[in-house]
């Protein structure tokens, strides 16, 4: 009682400064060409369209906006397109995220407190910033898109339509300010050219695939912990973007600011994004990537850990990982955040749960199930770092991705393991 | 605390409950049949549900649904409980919630029971599954989706089964049955002959004294089981919306995005059945706007953002995202407004548009989003033209 009344206390400081601040800010906006954003920008062609991408930090975003977006957990992105085709092409922004944001909207969110003036003001200097179609032929247009924000990296579809057909474009942009997992791993020195194997063959990848480590270990290997249950094999240009899609993020690492907000969120049963995940092990190296998918609260979410391994199937990355779906919180001396969640003992649900999420975003084209761990009984289950329970039939859910768009009917079954008699 | 301890201990037991019968629910169930599979579905009372998991699931916000899935075919197929309910819960998630005040062998008792319960995702060939889903409470009427991927090949369902506690229909499905009761439905079977009568549609909807309320700025085509679905999984769901009235009659449907873990898009779609059946499949005319300030609005604002055409486009994304959309275009409605000389409406709300109507078809069967097709109507290019910038709603931003 005590504690969640001084925290609300804290909550209506923040807020009441933050206000301040957003109107300090209002005045003085910096012009677009002296936020230094565009020097990150990435660009990909398709035949007679030119996209370029860049996502501000949030200092730049502040500098071009005027106002503090992140206060409010929006994100501008930068879109340019280039048209040398015949046709007008539009931009799809439902594509960069399902929520994203009007340019009124925002405003309001800044202005509403303030004079009707500002609020014009602010309505005027959004919509200047805004991205227009269409993008008439022999044109370029470029502009922002206001959408969720995210921490770390920003997987991008960029999708655009004409009377010709679509182009869709695929971008993952770090965040240089943002200390997650994702920015943390230096792919490309993970693995000499040496350590790769290369596969071309199904039955011989299935072979590799079965014998991948069964489990993640504690930092020094002495222990197991949770089943490595899941295979993708695909470029990461089409992976990555499947899961966001998903409404799936990239997660931080445990550091001090993040584990004040998640023990918050624990007290308070909000819906902090960005709670750390918990390290753990394969390979000898803590996960590669953490992902989450939060649903109403803290208490209810699904977390997936990825190790990219030495293995490339037809040159396309091979990774293995980890799924649990937490479905309370308990206390625990094992973990440094305190807090661990608990995980739903039935692991295998949360594999098909990721196996049928993912068959919605557009991009899953084959999946099948290989050996991993090996069966583990309900009734002598086994426990993970923290202590909890799990058990498996012991299969590895296999999903290979391609570029999308691909529709529920066409996605094909691998014919290896069966999960039922 | 010691208080807290001992009304733990006193709730602390969990016994399973007597066999499940399902003859109950499958009487009542609604069956569709299709491609060879049956599928039916019923939601229990808050009594049968008590009698059958042993716990009030209400009491925690979830509503388990009856699923019982006949596979005549020879295929083996994958059942998306996402389909269903993108945030659905896991059995043991479900036992969880109930967990704190009972001992470990009734906890695991409740496991095992609700997960007897639950349907399992695998369907295999010429075989009969049938469970539950445990999904998140939805008010009125229940839209059941149910989509099974087999190897290559995809089945989708979609099912409004009767929610007890609402006398038959719910009140929203009840108006709609109404509205096509009181009507002749003409049919129109060319798409120029479409285009013409949707042209001929009222412009606007008004308040109950005929006040100016909004442009009637979408139209829908299909039949309930094609757009049910795609709408549902943009998140899209039955709410009680103010009243605006057209054809003489409030809207037969309210629709608003439900909030996951970002908030929703805010949009209001308010929607009327027309006497239109285009090869058969049904015509609904409707009106979509924001509340001014979306999401940072106040709860109680009542007026519309002015873009109104941002919102109908927002809705035209969701529609082409969906996998669902077959055909998409626009016809002229309830005509331009310029941003310079906007309208007003009954609640002192100012808009301005294009004056077009987006015409979405939908279909059963799922399309990736480079197989829409395009109606060869109006061009929305020739709305945008030569305005200046500042003259040009953002449409399609």
């Amino acid at each position: 009682m005590f504690l969640s009344r001084t925290m609300s206390k804290v909550a209506a400081t923040l807020a009441v400064s933050a206000a301040v601040a957003g109107c300090a800010a209002t005045h003085a906006p910096m012009p677009l060409g002296e936020v230094p954003f565009e020097s990150r920008a990435e660009t990909q062609s398709e035949g007679k369209v030119t996209v370029t991408a860049a996502v501000p930090t949030s200092e730049e975003a502040n500098a071009i906006y005027g106002v503090d977006l992140e206060s409010r957990e929006i994100q501008p992105v930068w879109i340019k397109v280039k048209n040398d085709g015949m046709h007008p092409y539009w931009l799809l922004p439902s594509g960069l995220d399902p929520s994203y944001f009007s340019t009124t909207e925002v405003a309001h969110a800044f202005g509403k407190a303030l004079s009707d003036e500002t609020l014009q003001s602010l309505n005027r200097h959004f919509d200047g910033l805004e991205f227009k179609n269409p993008v008439y032929p022999g044109k370029t247009a470029s502009g922002f898109v206001l959408v969720n924000r995210d921490e770390g990296y920003k997987a991008l579809d960029v999708d655009l339509i004409s009377k010709d057909g679509l182009k869709s474009f695929t971008f993952i942009i770090p965040d240089p300010s943002f200390r997650g997992d994702f920015t943390l791993v230096d792919f490309d020195a993970l693995y000499a050219d040496e350590e790769i194997t290369h596969i071309d063959d199904l039955s011989e990848l299935r072979r590799a695939l079965e014998r991948l480590p069964c489990c993640t270990t504690n930092e020094d290997g002495s222990q197991q912990g949770d089943p490595l249950n899941l295979v993708l094999v695909g470029d990461s240009r089409d992976i990555f973007p499947a899961f966001i899609r998903r409404n799936w993020h990239g997660s931080e690492v445990i550091w001090s600011k993040s584990l004040l907000r998640t023990v918050e969120s624990f007290l308070q049963g909000t819906r902090y994004r960005y709670s750390p995940v918990s390290p753990l092990y394969v390979y000898g190296r803590r996960q590669d990537i953490a992902a989450q998918k939060a649903r109403s609260t803290i208490h209810e979410r699904n977390h997936l850990r990825l190790w990219l391994t030495p293995l490339r199937f037809r040159g396309k990355e091979v990774w293995v990982g980890q799924i649990s779906r937490d479905i309370g919180v308990k206390f625990t001396l094992k973990s440094p955040t305190i807090s661990t969640h608990v995980i739903d003992p039935d692991v295998d649900e949360a594999r098909v749960y990721l196996l049928e999420d993912l068959a919605y975003s557009q991009a899953l084209a084959v999946f099948g199930f290989v050996k991993g761990v090996g069966p583990v009984d309900e009734h002598s289950p086994e426990l993970n770092l923290v202590g909890d329970p799990w058990f498996s039939d012991g299969f590895r859910a296999v999903m290979f991705f391609e570029p999308r768009p691909r529709d529920l009917s066409e996605i094909d079954f691998l014919e290896w393991e069966r999960l039922h008699p | 605390m010691a208080f807290l301890i001992l009304s733990g201990c006193a709730t602390g037991s969990f016994e399973k409950p007597a066999g499940f019968d399902p003859r109950p629910l499958r009487e009542r169930a609604e069956t569709t049949l299709k491609d060879d599979i049956r599928i039916s579905t019923a939601v229990p009372t808050r009594e049968e549900s008590l009698a059958i998991f042993g716990v009030d699931l209400s009491s925690k916000g979830i509503q388990p649904v009856w699923l019982e899935i006949d596979n005549t075919t020879d295929e083996r197929m994958h059942f998306m409980r996402t389909g269903l309910d993108p945030e659905y819960f896991a059995p043991r998630e479900v036992a969880f919630a109930f967990r704190d005040d009972m001992s470990e062998e009734s906890g695991m008792r409740l496991d095992q029971h609700l997960e007897q319960l639950s349907i399992g995702n695998l369907i295999r060939p010429a075989a009969t599954e049938s469970g539950f889903v445990y999904t998140y409470t939805d008010l009125g009427s229940k839209y059941v989706t149910v989509d099974l991927v087999g190897d290559g090949w995809s089945g989708h369902f979609s099912l409004t089964p009767l929610v007890p506690g609402h006398s038959a229909r719910d009140e929203q499905l009840k108006r709609i049955d109404d509205a096509a009761n009181a009507m002749t439905p003409r049919n129109v079977s060319s798409e120029s002959q479409l285009r013409q009568v949707l042209e001929q549609m009222p412009c606007c909807a008004s308040d109950e004294n005929g006040v100016h309320a909004g442009p009637l700025n979408i139209v829908v085509v299909g039949d309930p089981s094609a757009t049910g679905p795609a709408l549902l999984r943009r998140s899209f769901r039955v709410t009680r919306a103010s009243p605006f009235y057209a054809f003489g009659r409030e809207q037969d449907l309210s629709l608003k995005k439900s909030s996951g873990w970002v908030a929703a898009q805010p949009h209001v779609i308010r929607a009327w059945l027309t006497d239109v059946r285009f090869n058969g499949k049904v015509v609904w005319i409707a009106h979509i706007s924001m509340p001014l300030g979306g999401r940072f609005a106040d709860e109680e604002e009542t007026q519309i953002d002015p873009s109104v055409d941002n919102a109908r486009l927002d809705l035209v994304q969701d529609a082409m995202y969906s996998q669902f959309l077959s055909k998409m275009g626009f016809v002229k409605g309830a005509g331009a407004v310029s941003i310079k000389n906007p309208q007003g409406t009954a609640n002192g709300s100012e808009y301005y548009t294009d004056g077009l109507r987006a015409v979405l078809e939908f279909q059963e069967t799922p399309l990736s989003l480079d197989e829409i097709g395009f109606f060869d109507w109006e061009r929305l290019i020739d709305h945008y033209g030569d305005k200046p910038t500042g003259e040009r709603s953002a449409s399609f931003r």
